[in-house]
């Protein structure tokens, strides 16, 4: 601001605050992904991967499953995100934490919940559970910020001749631009590195490349074909952010914030209303239907009724596949959950105010850095992690830290996520009136706009610990035979025959599904409960 | 106490939007720059608080340097325009702010938040959010907060501009009653003139990024130095170098100025009619305070009074 002096102070800050996510990164990221490929990178396992049929048949069909799945995915959610947005009606409250749900939930309970549903394996059950899965991105971050636009921007529209289709096309799409193309580019990256759901309901005929890579790693152990797999699918990643980053950029209009007005009405008209209540009962239908197949699962113990899978949960048989009680595994779970939560922050809030603050190239590279461990395979991450970090100083092999670093890793970008365009609608003119009134460049970041961000920190923190309760891919790597999460404890029950593994798989799911759910009604109370008096 | 600005340019890129600007402030002074939307008066605002770099000039107080100064330590308080009051604070929480900042004790803080609220009128309105309140009682939350930690000097960015003619109206009285009370030294950016002829013991007007006039109001309303400022202020006469008032003409058989009435709107006492001139001279306008004024169409011959005819002089130039 005021002299080159300053200026040179605050970029000192800026870059000290990004200090703590970049090297973040470097140890718990670029080692062992950069080990994984150093361990791989012979000459010839690239032209063997391009040179097989199969292998290209896989990227192909990576790519173009996650193309359909984008597509699909916005058909069904954009009218949930609409109503959330824009209308209040009973229960919307409810819909609106619900949808986040099935996101949060890990890819065994959904792949586990469509089987109950009895689609078979195949394209028709992975798109359904990709739709099913994703749908909430697109709510949560259209609908959240839809419900910040001004309406009456579409209003004026209207008074000046837009029909109500031409007004939204003209004005309300446009701005909710930003936000469209950010959840676009993260469906489309989740999907393209699609894991659990592939692996389970694609199987045997179909496979994305993240399934390709564990497969080759842990069935086949070639290491080499899964490091220049990993190549493939890093490249396609970075592209992908380049992408999106580009689309990102000429949409940048900023948008101010409008704290604290819910702009949702009552539906007016008797269409309103039918509209409404048809996209709110078909959501919470496609959302609902395969969770409550699995929960009722959960209570038929042999066909009845009862609780007799939840008490198997509390022994420790003997021929387990868990060397502890299940119940074990709840309790793993949330203790990492809470490690993975506070790391994440400590890591994405610093990196989400640089990233908020500077435009440079340098901030933009930075940013797609940290989005990098969201499109990279978390296969890649979790093995990544064994190979990498079992030397001194960082030998954490065997350690349980491992878990909660590498939960961290993968939730991270999405504090980064969620902060970056919170942080970025706070007026500069917010800040000029803190340093006319004496507050230093730290201090009015600490004032200003932490506080308004700290809702947007509250929904980071809620993601975070829901991304930690169902992370799946990394974990299965790291996780001690000891030491089981709740995902791992589930897919380890799927993967066995007989009654009594499916039924303790659909009851830990089920219980699974409580905390989570438990967690995102928090989270969603915090953020009706407005930002009150500080 | 004084602020001097001597030679102050500020750019950005090719633009040039403070162009060689010196202005002085004395104890207690309230000036006014007064100019139309881009001609750089909200630029000269914000370096003087330190919110642009100037390119060149010196901004000095008390004859120390401000140059080097962040704007935090600064000591100069500021109403935005718009208010920028901070929506997750309540009123005592925006007006308290500055007293946190500078290390003012709890205690200090509260009465100093009580004193201030009750000068801008606002007592037991502490603990309001500020998206409740009305447009007014917003821009008194802002004064309030830019005046509690008793700023050396304040800065106002049209700070009426986005409310209604009335409330303006009144809120400009209460405004320069409210500056005198504080004892505080301002500079007040505006493009009404009204406002600045209500507020100012001083007054600068500026144009494309110069100063184009200065002087005492009433020097510069008398005596405008060219035609840019004497349209500014109101004037709609000028003719070679002269500007005619509205009141100078009366209907005289014999008068000189001859002409068809174009256009007529009432002013409430009195129309103003605008005529143009024989021979394509220039269309004047008239204020008619006579019955029965006259119609459009109409021809009217009219007297001119010496005294409603001022030169454009650069007396009061810089």
């Amino acid at each position: 601001m005021g002299s080159t002096g300053d200026r040179r102070r605050r970029a000192a800050l800026v870059a000290a605050a990004g200090l703590v996510p970049a090297a973040f990164l470097a140890v718990f990221f670029v080692l062992p992904v950069g080990t994984i490929v150093g361990m791989g990178f012979h000459p010839g396992a690239l032209v063997d991967v391009a040179g097989s049929a199969r292998l290209r048949g896989i990227a192909w069909f990576t790519l173009w499953q996650a193309v359909v799945s984008t597509v699909l995915t916005f058909v069904v959610a954009l009218p949930a995100a609409a109503i959330v947005a824009r209308y209040e009606f009973p229960g919307r409250r409810l819909l609106r934490a619900a949808v986040t749900i099935p996101f949060v939930l890990p890819s065994v309970v959904v792949a586990s919940a469509f089987e109950a549903l009895g689609l078979s394996h195949g394209l028709v059950a992975i798109l359904a559970a990709h739709v099913f899965f994703e749908s909430a991105i697109v709510v949560r971050i259209v609908g959240g910020f839809w419900s910040n636009l001004d309406p009456r921007q579409e209003e004026a529209a209207r008074l000046l001749g837009a029909g109500r289709l031409r007004a939204f096309l003209e004005v309300t799409l446009p701005r909710l631009a930003p936000a469209l193309l950010s959840a676009a580019a993260l469906v489309f990256l989740f999907t393209f590195s699609s894991f659990g759901i592939v692996l389970i309901l694609g199987a045997p005929h179909y496979a994305t490349l993240e399934v390709e890579i564990y497969r080759q790693t842990a069935q086949l152990l070639d290491l080499r074909v899964a490091a220049a797999l990993t190549i493939v699918q890093m490249a396609a990643v970075l592209a992908l952010l380049l992408v999106q980053r580009a689309l990102s950029d000429r949409v940048s209009g900023e948008q101010r914030l409008r704290a604290g007005t819910d702009v949702a009405r009552r539906p007016r008209t008797v269409r309103e209303r039918a509209g409404v209540a048809t996209v709110a009962g078909a959501t919470a239908l496609v959302l609902g239907g395969p969770l409550a197949v699995l929960v009722v699962r959960s209570f038929s113990p042999g066909g009845g009724v009862g609780l007799g899978y939840y008490r198997a949960l509390s022994t420790s048989r003997r021929g387990s596949i868990l060397f502890v009680p299940p119940w074990e595994a709840v309790a793993n779970s949330l203790g990492f959950a809470v490690v993975a939560t506070v790391v994440a922050l400590a890591v994405g809030v610093p990196a989400a105010a640089v990233i908020a603050r500077r435009r440079g190239g340098a901030t933009r590279l930075f940013d797609s850095l940290l989005m990098l461990p969201l499109g990279t395979s978390a296969v890649t991450i979790g093995f990544g992690f064994l190979v990498a970090l079992d030397e001194r100083p960082l030998d954490l092999r065997g350690s349980p830290w491992l878990i909660p670093l590498a939960h961290a890793l993968v939730a991270a970008p999405f504090v980064v996520r969620v902060l970056v365009p919170v942080l970025r609608s706070v007026d500069e003119r917010l800040r000029e009136a803190a340093a006319t009134l004496g507050a230093s460049p730290w201090r009015a970041w600490r004032e200003i706009d932490l506080p308004i961000a700290a809702r947007g920190a509250l929904v980071a923190a809620g993601f975070a610990f829901a991304v930690s309760l169902g992370e799946f891919g990394a974990t299965v790597f790291v996780a001690r035979p000891d030491y089981p999460t709740l995902p791992v404890a589930i897919f380890r029950f799927l993967g066995q025959p007989g009654d009594l593994n499916a039924g303790q798989a659909a009851a830990l799911s089920t219980i699974l599904m409580a905390v989570t759910v438990g967690a995102v009604l928090a989270i969603d109370r915090f953020r009706a409960g407005e930002l009150g008096e500080f | 106490m004084a602020l001097h600005v001597d030679g102050l340019v500020v750019r950005y890129g090719d633009v040039t939007a403070v162009d060689a600007v010196d202005l002085a402030v004395a104890d207690r002074e309230v000036v006014c720059v007064l100019g139309p939307s881009g001609c750089g008066k909200t630029t000269l605002l914000r370096a003087i608080a330190g919110l642009e770099p100037p390119s060149a000039g010196r901004i000095t107080w008390d004859g120390a340097d401000l140059g080097g100064v962040a704007p935090h330590r600064r000591g100069v308080g500021m109403v935005f325009q718009d208010f920028a009051l901070f929506p997750h604070r309540n009123v005592a929480g925006n007006v308290a702010f500055g007293l946190r900042m500078a290390g003012v004790d709890r205690a200090a803080q509260h009465r100093r938040v009580d004193e201030v609220l009750a000068l801008v009128g606002l007592d037991g309105y502490g603990s309001r959010a500020v998206a409740t309140l009305s447009g007014g009682e917003q821009q008194r939350v802002a004064l309030a907060r830019a005046l509690a930690p008793r700023p050396r000097l304040l800065l106002l960015d049209e700070p009426l501009g986005s409310l209604d003619r009335a409330l303006r109206q009144r809120l400009v009285v209460e405004l320069r009653e409210l500056l005198t009370a504080a004892g505080v030294s301002a500079v007040y950016v505006t493009h009404d003139q009204e406002e600045a002829f209500a507020l100012a013991d001083s007054l600068v007007v500026m144009r494309a990024g110069r100063v184009a006039q200065r002087g005492a109001p009433e020097a510069v309303w008398s005596r405008p130095a060219d035609e840019f400022v004497a349209r500014f202020l109101g004037f709609e006469n000028v003719v070679d170098g002269r500007v005619v008032r509205p009141d100078a003409f009366r209907p005289a058989a014999g008068g000189d100025v001859r002409g068809v009435v174009v256009s007529r709107t009432y002013r409430g006492d009195h129309f103003v009619v605008r005529v143009a001139t024989d021979g394509d001279g220039p269309v004047l306008a008239v204020a008619a305070r006579w019955t029965p004024p006259p119609a459009v169409g109409e021809r009217v011959t009219l007297a001119l009074d010496p005294a409603g005819v001022i030169p454009l002089g650069s007396a009061g130039r810089a």
